[in-house]
């Protein structure tokens, strides 16, 4: 899978946005997400995932 | 004689007419750490004509690594980080008109920038953001989110009521952690989120609307990351903050929590219920028989009572560092400054 430019091997149980923020430990984190070009809503994380998508993953932080 | 922002004016999309402009506009930056720092001085060496800054805090021998304003006489004076960046800042340009503000930042005290040109965000935590994003909506002033842990940065520009705001984005979040950051951080992270936020802030300030960016972006430069997206679509017709019927919940139902913890920094903030400038001089005295190393300057008075340090501000909010637990802090605070 292509994440935020990075070709990542992601294990074949991981099939939705969501398996796929628990898989990178982002599930509590405060993130938007855009797959093939598409934003995500948060409704949208149980859309499936396949090993050829481009996945972009935007973590908001707080510090400054 | 060359003029001192000649290489700015030479650079075809500022100009002339872009410096003049820059010159006659008022820049707010709110908080005044690593962000704020990198941001002030930039905006200050590019000629912006007045620049507020707010912040609550003093400056500690942990920010010399990546507070570019700051050095060691600050930290041994233990000056307010706003006087502090004020005084450096004047020494760079003293063309820019500079104004420190040592406070909290509350919807009282923001109803004084109005009329600012931008805000840049530079604080380090989203209780305070929120705020600003509904005060920045309110009153159509664009505003520049930036914010960074570790080797990750990330920042976005929000022009009210035409892009999606704070609001809007966080709606799709799932909220909850992750405000609090105890990761560390390397100073190239601050430099880089400081960059896309000034550069943004120049094309506000000569007001070349178009090449705004349009893009939340995020890197993190240890791991090599780069990641960008168009949020347009996350705009919200509902938002409560720049929909079709805004209530502003964060301006309208602020309570100035009196206790807060400050993360990652084994610190609680005690405010005083009612804002009332007190003389930290008139403490030093009561106090010097009760504690150590007390020491005291016109704006803050700084002490040491068993493991604890504390420090009183003028604005009458206390620091009580060495502790996380809220109990514990206001017992301290009740038996010294009640």
């Amino acid at each position: 899978m292509f994440i935020n430019g990075t070709t990542i091997e992601i294990p074949e149980t991981v099939g939705t946005i969501q398996e796929l923020l628990i898989y990178l430990k982002l599930q509590d984190k405060m993130v938007i997400v855009e797959q093939n070009g598409v934003i995500l809503q948060k409704e949208d994380y149980s859309q499936v995932v396949k090993s050829t998508d481009t996945i972009e993953i935007v973590t908001f932080v707080g510090g400054g | 004689m060359t003029s001192r922002y000649s290489r700015q004016e030479l650079f075809s999309p500022i100009g002339y007419e872009g410096q003049q402009k820059i010159c006659q506009k008022h820049v707010l930056i709110v908080g005044a750490g690593a962000l704020g720092s990198g941001n002030a001085e930039m905006l200050a060496r590019a000629g912006v004509g007045k620049i507020s800054i707010v912040d609550r805090d003093y400056v500690d021998w942990s920010n010399l690594q990546r507070q570019q304003l700051y050095c060691e006489e600050d930290v041994r004076e233990h000056l307010p980080k706003a006087v502090a960046a004020k005084r450096r800042l004047e020494a760079i340009n003293q063309e820019v008109k500079v104004e420190a503000f040592v406070q909290d930042l509350t919807p009282s005290g923001l109803s004084a920038f109005q009329h600012v040109d931008l805000i840049i965000d530079a604080t380090d935590n989203f209780e305070t953001r929120f705020l600003l994003n509904d005060f920045a909506v309110k009153h159509n002033i664009p505003w520049i989110y930036g914010a960074c842990v570790g080797s990750y940065g990330i920042t976005y520009t929000i022009l009210p009521h035409q892009k999606p705001c704070l609001n809007c984005l966080m709606k799709t979040l799932p909220l909850g952690g992750a405000t609090c950051d105890t990761s560390g951080i390397i100073a190239p992270t601050v430099a880089q989120v400081v960059s896309y936020q000034v550069t943004e802030a120049l094309k506000i300030l000569v007001e070349d609307w178009d090449a705004l960016r349009n893009e939340l972006v995020s890197f993190d430069s240890w791991k090599n990351e780069f990641s960008k997206i168009n949020v347009n679509l996350l705009k919200q017709d509902t938002c409560q903050t720049c929909g079709a019927n805004p209530t502003y919940p964060y301006l309208s139902n602020y309570s100035l929590s009196k206790v807060a913890v400050l993360c990652g920094r084994n610190t609680v903030q005690i405010r005083p219920a009612k804002y009332q400038a007190i003389d930290v001089k008139q403490y030093e005295k009561y106090l010097a028989p009760h504690v150590q190393n007390i020491h005291c300057n016109p704006y803050l008075l700084h002490c040491q009572i068993d493991q604890y340090k504390l420090v009183l501000f003028a604005d009458g909010r206390v620091l009580i560092h060495g502790t996380n637990d809220v109990a514990e802090a206001k017992n301290i605070y009740y038996r010294y400054f009640a």
